[in-house]
């Protein structure tokens, strides 16, 4: 603090300079002959008001300003701790308002304007293709696509592709199942990572036969390998055989997912491809100068030579057939709109309404401000008479406006710090980069800009109101020339029916978010699963190479879970209710219902051991369960869901199904042993899926060396490594956690055992995402429910500052102080109905956007609709009594006097 | 917050013309406050008084416009005083002024004055 010091000491020599002067005064008196006191006096008469002198000699020193700038924060602060109402409110409202933008900035900024961290990031292109006879669905790309357009390509540098995946890691820790992907060299010479140790893969690592080498997440060096900077060259043991740590890569390189922990060679066979599947993800850094157009046709034409260079597309269909059916196109699209995905419109609308709240927030915060000014017109006129300078009474709006904003930034920049922290700590929901989230630079560049315009905006807009009066009238009249300017009144109430009209459409969004909410949950999910608790194993390739032992240790497993004490059933299946994935969705063959199309009834195909539907509570509704049949469990036997039935035979009680043979891809048929009841497989809004349960040890599943391509694809995609076992207890599921593990640790060590929980926390995380949404929308809602309510408020309040004259009259009158009260909030609600009216509408418009995540009810839902309407309706009254209430205690006699 | 309404002189004089005489005072050396508002009391024939709430912020004025530079001394009858003095930006400011002045004077005059040598 160098600044004020220096002002002190050239305030000392000031008084000191004065002084001397005064004194030389006196002594030239007394040389001249006057007495002392005499001389002493006439020069103090002489000199005048030293103060002041003083004050005017500062004033036109270097600086002066800021003093002076002081001077009128510390009376703008005085002035706004006399009246907290005003000052805590407007703070809220300005907090608020700039925290909400400043954070949806932060997050728009780290995600959406900042370029990716790679090197000549704008030369990056992910490379989908669009199946344009499937309405331009975007899909990974095939092998065979891939591989062509590596080779006749002209516009891209290098490409990469990549396929996401899930690995067994094990080694003397507890072994555990990682996200992973098999990226081909290409891969990181695409994006040039500097990697944190070591490097990335190299030419001979990815062709078959190659060394077996993996390269590590920062995340995973740091928890697996303890940051040790002597990790390269070090085994890892992936899917059960070890494998080189060659290099590690920094947390940000977030290809092709998120969630990737590490990166093994993608090793590509072009003398086996399979071009009608598509799972790798393709990435292109462009030449120099290349723009995305002329890629996209360089592309395109690459993928026009596919049947020449790969004629068969696999499921027996030629590729030129596979083409002709599908159309595909080739998209070129810059890498970060991938990596941001479609949540980048979203950011911009949740910008937009930011910025539109804060706008709310001025607006309110500026007729507080009318309010508070009215109130203190006499003050002002005062002020004024007494010499105070139009600047001064300018600079002391301005300083008034300035503090309240400072402290409302303040509010905001700790909203703001907590808000981030919560969406980054809250996992990456679905919303890319948040990771590299933080408060930085940009945020607090933001918070000061505006910070300033916030407190300029709302000081002048009431000053321009007050200038616009005559200072005299107003001192002579004390308030009787301000009459309410009609056309600004009614901005000020169109702007209180837009807010109004704002929370009513976001309480209505959130109230129906809340009851979509309430009957998902009473929704049944087809399971009981109280006591059930499930985790997931996976066998590793190394250990287990064949089908038939993967499907021997998942027997022993589920035998092992069912001699546990305290287990009352114990299963495995490939696909747990509620959880995504495992599940293969297939064509299916009825024997005696030939005239239904195959490829129009696809039925979900799950693998089940042991006593699953017990273990996990889905009801038998006809038949049996495979359990309770011959021990070697080797027939071909199936079980149908009650849905399966009921869309094949139209029989709800599925005793029709019983002893009926299906078939899927292949010449087996299987006959139905069994018919259960219909579990919520994908999620619970949606309706369950026709599924047919398969044993694991079913034949069907271990097709021979001569069975159809299609059936060995089909059976290898149905019989997992991976899969989840169910064991239900007497007891807390949650307690048998050590018990699991403890059986499969002892069967063999190097077995996995993750993503053990209670069936009740499967069933509330299936409820996560109208959760989420709910909450944020109620968050938002809440926030314009608060600015509206200001707003009323302050709509209200300015009226009666105008009219305290008025109703001091009337009251003398002898109106009922009733009477005008309930005229004031008559008006107060007026602007409310307005609001609810248009509110309504643009619920009805917007809802829309809603429906995807609205359950079981209509989004004109009357109910939600009237609760909100009674709950604006309820806070606004609140709103507008309160300055009512004030109006009515108005003292007819002091404001006649006052004359 | 309002300005203390400024100090008026017996003969008021504009800022520029106080400046000036200010100026001129330092010309013949340097002087304490003081010292200048004597100068022009006693030149000016007790005309002009300089009251020290206009000639303090004059002063001041014209050391923050760096046209005078002030320092402590300790004065011949042993009393700590500050000292102004003319700068060079002071000389030149000050024969600016002193020609804008003459021609004012002069064609002030030449108003006032009766017409010599017209043909009236």
């Amino acid at each position: 603090m160098k600044w004020p010091r220096r002002w002190r000491h050239r305030n000392a020599e000031l008084m000191e300079e004065i002084q001397t002067h005064f004194r030389m005064a006196v002594a030239d008196r007394i040389a001249r002959g006057e007495a002392p006191e005499d001389a002493e006096a006439a020069a103090r008469r002489e000199f005048g008001n030293r103060t002041q002198v003083q004050e005017t000699t500062r004033s036109m020193w270097r600086g002066a300003g800021l003093d002076a700038a002081g001077r009128y924060v510390r009376h703008a602060s005085r002035g706004l701790l006399r009246s907290p109402g005003f000052t805590i409110a407007a703070t809220l409202t300005l907090g608020l308002g700039i925290g909400g933008l400043t954070a949806i900035a932060t997050v728009v900024h780290a995600v959406l304007l900042q370029p990716l961290p790679y090197p000549e990031s704008d030369r990056l292109f992910s490379v989908p293709i669009a199946f344009m006879k499937a309405g331009g669905l975007e899909t990974e790309q095939s092998d065979a696509s891939f591989l062509a357009l590596q080779r006749l390509n002209r516009s891209a540098e290098v490409l990469g592709a990549s396929l996401v995946t899930e690995v067994n890691l094990s080694d003397d820790r507890e072994p555990e199942r990682v996200p992973a992907a098999k990226v081909t060299v290409g891969f990181f010479q695409v994006l040039k990572p500097v990697p944190i140790l070591g490097r990335a893969f190299v030419e001979s690592e990815d062709s078959p036969g190659g060394v077996p080498v993996v390269v590590l997440s920062e995340g995973l060096w740091k928890r697996r390998f303890g940051a040790a900077r002597d990790v390269i060259g070090r085994t890892l043991s992936v899917e059960g055989s070890p494998h080189e740590v060659i290099g590690v890569m920094p947390s940000w390189v977030n290809l092709p997912n998120e969630d990737v922990q590490l990166w093994m060679p993608l090793r590509l066979d072009p003398s086996n491809t399979f071009a009608a599947s598509s799972a790798y993800g393709v990435i292109a850094r462009l030449r120099p100068r290349v723009d995305p157009k002329t890629a996209q046709r360089d592309f395109q034409s690459a993928l026009a030579r596919l049947p020449d260079l790969y004629p068969s597309a696999g499921f027996g269909i030629s590729t030129r057939d596979m083409m002709a059916m599908a159309d595909p196109v080739m998209v070129v699209r810059p890498l970060r709109d991938q990596v941001v995905g479609d949540i980048g419109s979203v950011l911009w609308v949740l910008f937009g309404t930011g910025a539109f709240v804060l706008l709310v927030a001025c607006a309110n915060v500026a007729t507080l401000f009318l309010v508070r000014a009215d109130g203190r017109q006499r003050e002002m006129a005062v002020r004024a008479a007494l010499g105070a300078s139009r600047v001064g009474l300018l600079g002391q709006f301005v300083a008034e406006g300035m503090v309240l904003a400072t402290a409302g930034a303040a509010l905001g920049l700790a909203l703001t710090v907590a808000g981030i922290r919560a969406l980054s700590r809250g996992g990456t929901a679905g919303i890319p980069r948040l990771g590299e989230l933080a408060v930085n630079g940009f945020t607090i560049g933001l918070v000061l800009i505006l910070t300033v315009l916030v407190g300029l905006g709302c000081s002048i807009l009431a000053l321009a109101r007050i200038r616009r009066r005559n200072v005299a009238a107003a001192l002579r009249s004390g308030g009787r020339a301000a009459t309410a300017d009609r056309q600004r009144q009614r901005a000020r109430h169109s702007l209180v029916v837009a807010q109004v009209t704002l929370a009513f459409a976001l309480l209505a969004g959130s109230g129906l978010l809340a009851r979509s909410f309430w009957q998902l949950r009473a929704v049944d999910p087809g399971f009981a699963g109280v006591n059930s608790l499930a985790f997931r194993v996976a066998l590793p390739e190394a250990t287990y190479p064949r089908i038939e032992d993967v499907a021997r240790q998942h027997q022993q497993i589920q035998d092992r879970l069912a001699h546990l004490p305290g287990v009352r059933a114990a299963g495995l299946t490939s696909k747990l209710p509620l959880r995504p994935g495992g599940e293969s969705n297939n064509s299916v063959w009825v024997e005696d219902r030939p005239d239904l199309d195959p490829a129009r009834s696809i039925t979900a195909l799950v693998t089940v051991e042991g006593r699953y539907f017990e273990a996990i509570g889905i009801p038998v509704v006809a038949g049996r369960t495979f359990d309770q049949v011959d021990p070697n469990r080797s027939s071909d036997q199936a079980v149908v869901s009650l849905a399966f039935a009921k869309r094949t035979w139209g029989d709800s009680t599925g005793r029709a199904a019983l002893g009926r043979r299906i078939r899927f891809g292949g010449p087996t048929w299987l006959t139905i042993v069994g018919v259960v009841g219909d579990a919520r497989t994908v999620s619970l809004a949606q309706p369950p899926k026709p599924t047919a349960y398969l044993p694991t040890t079913s034949p069907w599943l271990f097709p021979a060396d001569d069975a159809p391509a299609e059936h060995k694809r089909l059976a290898a995609m149905a019989a997992p490594r991976a899969l989840t076992g169910v064991v239900e207890v007497s007891g807390d599921p949650a307690a048998i956690t050590s018990a699991v593990r403890a059986a499969i640790r002892d069967l063999d060590p190097t077995i996995p055992v993750f993503d053990l929980m209670p069936m009740s926390r499967v069933l509330a995380a299936s409820l996560a995402r109208t959760t989420f949404s709910a909450a944020l929308l109620g968050l938002a809602a809440a926030l314009a429910l608060f600015l509206g309510v200001i707003g009323i408020y302050g709509v209200v309040a300015y009226t009666v500052s105008l009219r305290t004259r008025e109703i001091g009259l009337r009251l003398a009158l002898g109106a009922r102080p009733g009477q005008m009260a309930t005229m004031l909030v008559r008006q107060g609600m007026t602007l409310v109905a307005a609001g609810i009216a248009g509110g309504i509408l643009l619920t009805l418009f917007l809802s829309r956007a809603l429906r995807a995540l609205l359950f079981g009810i209509s989004p004109s839902d009357p109910l939600t609709l009237s609760l909100v309407a009674a709950l604006l309706i309820a806070a606004a009254l609140i709103a507008s009594w309160l300055p009512a209430y004030r109006a009515r205690r108005i003292d007819p006699a002091s404001v006649l006097v006052g004359e | 917050m309002a300005r203390p309404p400024r100090y008026r002189d017996p003969i008021e004089l504009r800022q520029g013309t106080l400046d000036l005489l200010i100026l001129q005072t330092l010309q013949w050396g340097p002087q304490h406050g003081y010292g200048i508002a004597n100068h022009i009391r006693v030149n000016s024939r007790q005309a002009l008084e300089i009251e020290t709430g206009t000639l303090y912020p004059a002063l001041h004025r014209l050391e923050r416009d760096r046209w005078i530079a002030a320092e402590w001394t300790v004065s011949d009858n042993k009393q700590r005083v500050r000292l102004y003095r003319l700068t060079p930006a002071g000389k030149r400011q000050l024969a600016a002024e002193r020609s804008r002045w003459e021609r004012l004077t002069e064609a002030v005059g030449g108003v006032l004055a009766p017409p010599r040598g017209s043909e009236a």
